[in-house]
């Protein structure tokens, strides 16, 4: 890991249960583990917070954080949450997703939920692979990007298109704040934390659904080092997936 | 004092009076009453009713809504149920609390929308994966179903289990007078140390069905089992109607239970004394209680708006004691008291054989 | 009863759902048969999927009924069916007409849609209230359905039916406690009260000229 990074979270987040991760190197996965952990702590929240964790390499997540949490099955954790929210709305709700989860066999439930405006916060985790179940194809993997169910690339003929889903979501009238975010250099660490900051006021504020996108890696399944991965995400995914607020209804809703 | 109502709306009301006051759900003939009645009927207690996008995310609503520890519920007919699977086996591992009614209607497929009982596997064996079981209750009038509701409930939040209400088409549709049980404080119901509500005042809380230790999950396995088996000691439930000195027992539940005791008076006017032996537990079934039953007439005979599936309960309750012949209708046809009768005499002089 | 004191060859029944519209305007038909000979039930319930009018088609047959609804099988689909031939039914001066309307304002919606053809025709419309009903037990519940229902089939009402009931339960005190109920809402919204519904059987008399009624929808048991 940078350096750099490493020192702007070296502290250990209160709302971080202390459990080792158990992401390979290099997985962005732990960086916003820590990220939303602090944002937690520093909005004095981690008394009321419930998570939901996927399924997907941060099947784990519900551990590694110090809060009450569950697992939702494979692309449900919006449904879940939003149970949540509805049997407690008082209390703060928030998910953790891959892309696999989040933008294939759950796009039903995300897209409810922003619609609804239902007031719970996603983190979404755009890695344009499968971690957990052996690097196969997302909706999110990039045209040509060869995985172990796209040997060949993966091709816009067979396959369809890398699935935008912070655009998507942002044309949905319930989404109060949807931004893309990554994690790469001290100060895209910075503007993510932000962003996930933001989107948690957001929820406290009872404005609607919020969601950020972070860009991450998985060289274990990209079949690239740690550094090389960074590089990868910054020159080919930011292409296919620009950086920035897509949607901040906050003023209006205030 | 007595009102009219219709089974659906009966069966919500009654959830309600239960202390439920989180409904989530998607329209689907035949029990959109239910839903729509709760539509109408939670914002006047304080409730929250929602209108899932799907069967798949009403499940999961629900179990996130149990995870706080609130009583919640759905209604559903058979196409529903069967995408609520996935759910229904994640919170079993769960162990969450939440009570289903499925409204069966005819399968497989989209089939119709009149009555059916041929979601009794699904029900009482599984129908989502893994070493689960539900609670399934079966009434047979409309003020059982009211009275079942409490219950349902109740054992829910008792044993951490799901349960489901199985009722079909006809006791959804037809009116009937009712009597409600007085309403219950939806803060009154026990509270749970288990739940998620904010790791304010405990230890930060787990609920998953996820262990990825093989031993770890095994553990929770016997746990459920161990669960199951007090389910089976302490609550199985059924109703014996004619049974004592009877020329032949039927076996039924739900609405072919009622047509059954029709059929009862018919044929006593023809001389034929029949029982009958309802099973209001579908699962835990009563099987001993059927065993003994077998003992006194030659002939069991499953009667079911399906083709045989209690039947196979039926089969091992018995235990090879007495014949069990089987007559049944499905895919929306409801059989008449008087072609169950035409079955009873088959199987006395023998053409219709178990 | 004799409806043709209403003045009027088109029926028209709504009301809450479950308030006991079909079991009416079955009723009705049949009653109106032994005067006229041209009878037609115009089943426009298309919200509920049983115990509908259409489903006592063949028995009403055999009374000299014509029951207008979604043909054959169809008739067992949950889908909101109205046929052309159920306009032409309602303005055909040659036909008494009744018509079933499902319940709430859902089921009288669709009566927006045959709007046309029910202005151009005299008719009566008859709210049925049953007090024992959800959602239908007090003065402002009621009010409130009606106007709710008025609005959206898009209709005047003429008449309130007292249809307090229990089913096979139901005991003179019932009816008189719903009367009651009925008559203040008619007072309330000056819409006079027609008739109200006794099941055979029960011996009653009342505040309201009584519309005996025989119970013809089918019961399995
Ligand atoms: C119903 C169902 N289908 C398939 C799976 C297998 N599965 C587990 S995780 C996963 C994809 C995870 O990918 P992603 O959401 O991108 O998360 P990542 O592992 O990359 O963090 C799949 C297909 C499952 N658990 N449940
Ligand atoms: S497989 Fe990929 S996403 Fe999963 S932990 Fe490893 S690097 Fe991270």
């Amino acid at each position: 890991m940078d350096s750099t990074i490493d020192k702007i979270i070296a502290k250990m987040p209160k709302s971080l249960s202390g459990k080792e991760f158990t992401y390979c190197p290099g997985c962005h996965h732990g960086i916003v583990h820590r990220l939303i952990a602090e944002v937690i702590d520093e909005l004095g929240i981690a008394g009321k917070t419930l998570m939901v964790a996927p399924v997907g390499c941060s099947v784990f997540a519900y551990e590694f954080f110090d809060l009450d949490g569950t697992v939702a099955p494979h692309g449900r954790a919006p449904a879940v949450a939003t149970g949540m929210k509805r049997a407690m709305p008082d209390r703060i709700v928030f998910t953790y997703q891959g892309d696999g989860d989040l933008a294939s066999i759950g796009t039903a439930e995300i897209v409810h939920a922003a619609n609804r405006g239902e007031n719970i916060t996603t983190i979404f985790i755009n890695n344009a692979v499968y971690g957990m179940t052996g690097g196969q194809m997302a909706p999110t993997t990039l045209l040509g990007q060869k995985t172990t169910t796209t040997p060949y690339g993966r091709s816009a003929k067979a396959n369809g298109y890398p699935i935008r889903m912070s655009e998507m979501l942002a044309t949905l009238e319930g989404s109060a704040y949807v931004e893309r975010v990554m994690v790469t250099t001290p100060q895209n660490v910075i503007k993510a934390k932000r962003a996930i900051k933001k989107a948690f006021e957001v929820q406290i504020k009872n404005l609607g659904f919020s969601m950020v996108e972070v860009l991450s890696t998985c060289p274990t399944n990209w079949g690239l080092t740690p550094i090389e991965a960074m590089k990868w995400l910054e020159e080919k995914m930011t292409k296919q997936y620009p950086l920035g607020i897509y949607v901040d209804r906050t003023k209006e809703a205030e | 004092m007595k009102m009219l109502f219709k089974g659906s709306e009966a069966i919500a009301e009654a959830a309600i009076r239960a202390g439920c006051r989180l409904y989530f759900g998607y329209p689907i003939t035949p029990q959109s009453e239910l839903t729509e009645y709760m539509s109408r009927r939670l914002p006047e207690v304080d409730g929250t009713f929602l209108q899932a996008e799907s069967e798949v995310a009403t499940v999961n609503m629900m179990y996130g809504a149990s995870c706080t520890g609130k009583r919640v519920m759905t209604s559903t007919s058979s196409p529903g149920f069967s995408l609520m699977m996935e759910g229904v086996s994640y919170m079993a591992g769960a162990e969450l609390p939440a009570v289903f009614v499925n409204v069966v209607r005819g399968g497989p497929g989209l089939g119709d929308i009149q009555p059916a009982q041929s979601d009794y596997f699904q029900a009482t064996k599984g129908g989502g994966h893994g070493d689960y079981r539900m609670i399934v209750l079966a009434p047979h009038t409309i003020q059982e179903s009211v009275d079942l509701m409490n219950l349902a409930f109740d054992l829910a939040d008792k044993y951490r289990m799901l349960v489901t209400i199985l009722a079909d088409g006809m006791l959804g549709q037809m009116m009937e007078p009712v009597e409600f049980p007085e309403m219950r404080d939806p803060n009154g119901v026990p509270k749970k140390d288990w739940a998620l509500t904010g790791a304010s005042d405990h230890e930060p809380r787990k609920v998953t069905s996820f262990n990825i230790d093989p031993y770890g999950l095994e553990e929770m396995n016997l746990r459920y089992q161990a669960t199951y088996k007090k389910v089976v000691e302490n609550e199985i439930r059924y109703e014996e109607v004619n049974t004592k000195d009877a020329d032949i027992i039927i076996a039924a539940y739900g609405t072919m239970a009622r047509i059954v005791k029709t059929t009862i008076h018919l044929a006593e006017k023809e001389g034929i004394k029949v029982g009958l032996f309802r099973p209001i537990t579908l699962w835990p079934f009563p099987y001993k209680q059927i065993n003994k039953l077998a003992d006194t007439v030659e002939n069991v005979l499953t009667v079911e708006m399906s083709y045989g599936q209690m039947l196979e309960d039926v089969k091992l309750g018995v235990n090879g004691k007495a014949k069990t012949p089987f007559y049944g209708r499905s895919g929306g046809v409801v059989p008449t008291p008087t072609e169950v009768l035409e079955a009873v005499k088959k199987v006395m002089v023998g053409d219709l054989n178990g | 009863m004799n409806f043709l004191n209403f003045k009027t060859r088109l029926f028209v029944y709504i009301g809450m759902f479950g308030s006991g519209k079909t079991e009416l305007a079955i009723n009705t038909a049949i009653d109106l048969r032994k005067q006229v000979s041209r009878v037609a039930l115009v089943d426009i319930d298309v919200i509920s999927p049983y115990f509908r009018s259409r489903d006592e088609r063949k028995f009403l047959k055999t009374k000299g009924i014509e029951v207008i609804a979604p043909p054959g099988v169809l008739s067992h689909a949950d889908l909101p069916i109205i046929t052309a031939q159920m306009s032409g039914y309602i303005s055909n001066p040659d036909y008494f007409t009744v018509a079933d309307v499902g319940g709430n304002e859902d089921g009288a919606t669709v009566l927006g849609s045959i709007k046309p053809f029910l202005d151009s025709t005299s008719k009566s419309v008859f709210f049925v209230i049953n007090t024992l009903r959800p959602f239908s037990t007090t003065l402002e519940e009621i009010v409130k359905n009606i106007q709710k229902i008025s609005k959206s089939g898009k209709i005047k009402i003429n008449y309130l039916v007292c249809n307090t009931n229990i089913g096979s339960e139901t005991n003179g005190d019932n009816i008189r406690k719903g009367e009651e109920i009925v008559r203040k809402v008619s007072e309330y919204l000056e819409i006079p009260v027609a008739f109200t519904v006794v099941k055979d059987g029960i011996e009653y008399s009342g505040k309201f000229p009584v519309f005996k009624l025989k119970r013809y929808l089918s019961n399995l048991w």
